[in-house]
């Protein structure tokens, strides 16, 4: 379908007062989410994830964007204001965020960093428009083994970027497989793991694991460590910088967004990977390099244009593929799936309108923290100190009614604690949530294509090789989890070999 | 955790829970010549044998990883402060108190005593203003919650089967 057909397709979803107000109450609350230390985009989405399910699914898709898009955002507050990223795709800008509030422009800070997340979002969005059909013409053409090979990608990548080794990240994602094949076996209806419990026989439900893991288990890592937040004691005044200032920071935000962009289209690679990224090469290449990190607005810029077009970029491989871009994606395939619909490339045939809802409603939530950002920015100061003995118990509360909601069962809190509790137990050897709910996620699509592939071909594992785009996908799986180790050794031996060579 | 214990538990980890599945999947029917593939067992035991590869390799690179200084130098690192792991086991066994007790008291009950006795447990109040901010505070995020969920959602949140 045209990509202008597609861009105005779900209008008049928007033509009702109540879908405006979920995306600006949406992004109110992911602004929230993010810009508290300790909260996250993924734990808001999934707190309010079960809300979503007495919604329309174009309404429930609209308020998670919302929030996501929000958090994306307002993780630069805390990492402006207290050196606390508030979600980890802030991380690079408290390098200089941080050091500009230290120097009493706090307010400058916020300015710079609204304004560029706002053009990287929209930036994000452009590309996605155009990208994500394209893709997902491409990949009706993919079979069985082609999906396998775009699932295992997803949990390579997401292990080899993952917090800890490789190995620990992989670790995690066969974890996540293993949790995924409790309940009924799809192709033979047997049983699995269920040791006589009936409430096991439908699986585990999505939610309660990914509230459990993402959820209880932040909630108990925080209760275990002790984090005195210390707020810059600055008047934040001057938010908006002027335009001639903001026109010659235009060709940073660019290259910025296009980074992110392209970064964040990488499955499990998110904002994270790409602000870092952004911030690194823009460092690099600048000819202000060496102020870098001394507080300088073009850190801040490079950062945050980044992290906000990366959302776009996450949304392409989400759409065309059914593959998450990042653990908020993930949620958000949660949310399709919960509503009976499958994200792919066929999204685009048989709902064009939902299509059309999720690129506008991107585009209405950075309107929306542009203006919360630039008008807020004093308010936000105060947000901050919300104290744990209040914050923690509210989020178990809403954890535990959102596990709940989903089948109306006790059971399903039982899982939420019992995964919140493995989360919290595994993080301890350095394996994360994240690599176990992309495993959990993409486990469904990963087991039924890889049998079915095997099925098609009688049992011949070498189906996956003869068909060029599943044995470039191995490669490429191979090449990530690999290719690093294999090349640490190669240099580890040419320098043995050079240091020997003059010796000798 | 040193590299070599974190080594031993994770590679403890997986062998344990890769042996757990081979043996459970032993138990499941074959249904090769039936037109479903290998089987409901096939899949898992494909993730078990993974996992028992990745332990093993985890306990290679584990026991390989350089040792600390051996040289009776003190190792210098920050202070880090002491976990507060009794806090932890104290608002887990309240979650799993309060879960228990879900079917019989309701969600009203079981809500108002998790949300203050968490509060109370993280931070003790000092004076009476401080017992009072936590009631009060326990008491409006339980009518947000109610309100949010019962009213606008439409989801009805557990009853009391003693008021039955």
């Amino acid at each position: 379908m045209e990509s202008f057909e597609l861009l105005t397709a779900g209008l008049s979803n928007f033509a009702e007062p109540y879908a405006l107000f979920l995306v600006v109450a949406g992004s109110l609350l992911g602004i929230l989410f993010g810009a508290i230390p300790g909260l996250t985009a993924t734990m808001g989405m999934a707190i309010f994830l079960p809300m979503t399910f007495a919604m329309s699914d174009t309404h429930g898709i609209l308020f998670l964007i919302g929030i996501y898009v929000g958090a994306c955002y307002s993780g630069s507050l805390s990492a402006i204001l207290v050196n606390i990223p508030g979600t980890p795709s802030a991380i690079a800008t408290s390098f200089d965020g941080y050091t500009m509030a230290q120097k009493g422009e706090a307010g400058k800070a916020i300015g710079y960093s609204t304004l560029s997340s706002a053009l990287g979002g929209l930036f994000g969005v452009a590309i996605l428009v155009f990208a994500a059909p394209v893709l997902a013409s491409f990949a009706l053409a993919f079979s069985a083994q082609e999906y396998t090979g775009i699932a295992l990608l997803g949990i390579s990548i997401v292990s080899y970027i993952s917090f800890g080794s490789t190995i620990k990240g992989l670790i995690g994602g066969v974890i996540g497989l293993l949790l995924a094949t409790i309940g009924q076996d799809v192709i033979s209806a047997y049983p699995r793991f269920v040791f006589g419990s009936k409430d096991l026989q439908a699986g585990l439900e999505m939610i309660p694991v990914m509230v459990g893991f993402f959820g209880v288990t932040e909630v108990l890592v925080k209760l275990e460590g002790e984090a005195k937040v210390q707020v810059v004691a600055t008047k934040i005044k001057n938010v908006l910088p002027s335009w001639a200032k903001l026109g010659r920071m235009s060709p940073m935000m660019a290259v910025s967004s296009i980074i992110g962009t392209f970064v964040g289209a990488v499955p499990a690679a998110g904002g994270a990977i790409a602000s870092m990224a952004a911030y690194g090469l823009q460092k690099r290449f600048s000819p202000k390099s060496d102020k870098f990190g001394t507080g300088i607005p073009e850190g801040v810029v490079a950062a945050e244009a980044a992290n906000n077009a990366a959302v776009g970029g996450a949304f392409v491989p989400m759409l065309s593929l059914g593959i998450p871009g990042d653990p908020q994606t993930a949620i958000l395939i949660g949310a399709l799936m919960i509503n009976g619909l499958a994200p792919g490339p066929l999204l685009f045939t048989t709902r064009p309108d939902l299509i059309s809802t999720i690129y506008l409603g991107n585009v209405l939530s950075v309107v929306v923290f542009a203006v919360v950002g630039l008008s807020c920015a004093r308010l936000f100061a105060r947000l901050l100190k919300v104290p744990s003995h209040y914050l923690l118990p509210a989020i178990l509360l809403f954890c535990v009614i959102g596990s709940f909601a989903i089948r109306n069962t006790v059971f399903d809190i039982w899982v939420l604690l019992g995964c919140g509790v493995l989360g919290y137990l595994l993080q301890k050897i350095g394996i994360m949530p994240a690599p176990i709910i992309l495993g959990f996620v993409l486990g469904p699509i990963l087991e039924d294509n890889f049998r079915r592939a095997l099925i098609m071909s009688d049992g011949d594992w070498t189906t996956f090789l003869t068909r060029p785009v599943s044995l470039a996908l191995i490669l490429i799986n191979l090449a990530i989890l690999v290719g690093p180790w294999l090349l640490s050794k190669a240099r580890a031996w040419l320098r043995r070999t050079a240091q020997e060579g003059p010796s000798s | 955790m040193t590299h070599r214990s974190d080594a031993f538990v994770t590679s403890g980890l997986c062998l344990a829970t890769g042996g757990f599945v081979l043996i459970s999947t032993a138990f499941f029917p074959e249904t090769g010549q039936q037109g479903f593939g290998q089987g409901p067992g096939f899949y898992p035991d494909v993730l078990a044998a993974s996992l028992l590869i990745l332990g093993l390799l985890s306990l290679w690179f584990g026991l390989r990883a350089p040792h600390p200084a051996k040289d009776g130098a003190a190792v210098t690192s920050p202070e880090k402060p002491r976990p507060r792991y009794g806090l932890v086991c104290a608002v887990l066994a309240l979650c799993v108190a309060a879960t228990l007790a879900m079917t019989w008291a309701g969600f009203l009950v079981v809500g108002f005593c998790l949300v203050l006795g968490s509060a109370l447990l993280i931070k003790p109040p000092a004076t009476l203003g401080q017992w009072a901010a936590r009631v009060i505070f326990t008491v409006g995020i339980l009518t947000v919650a109610v309100v949010v969920f019962e009213y606008f959602i439409e989801i009805q949140l557990p009853p009391a089967a003693w008021l039955d």
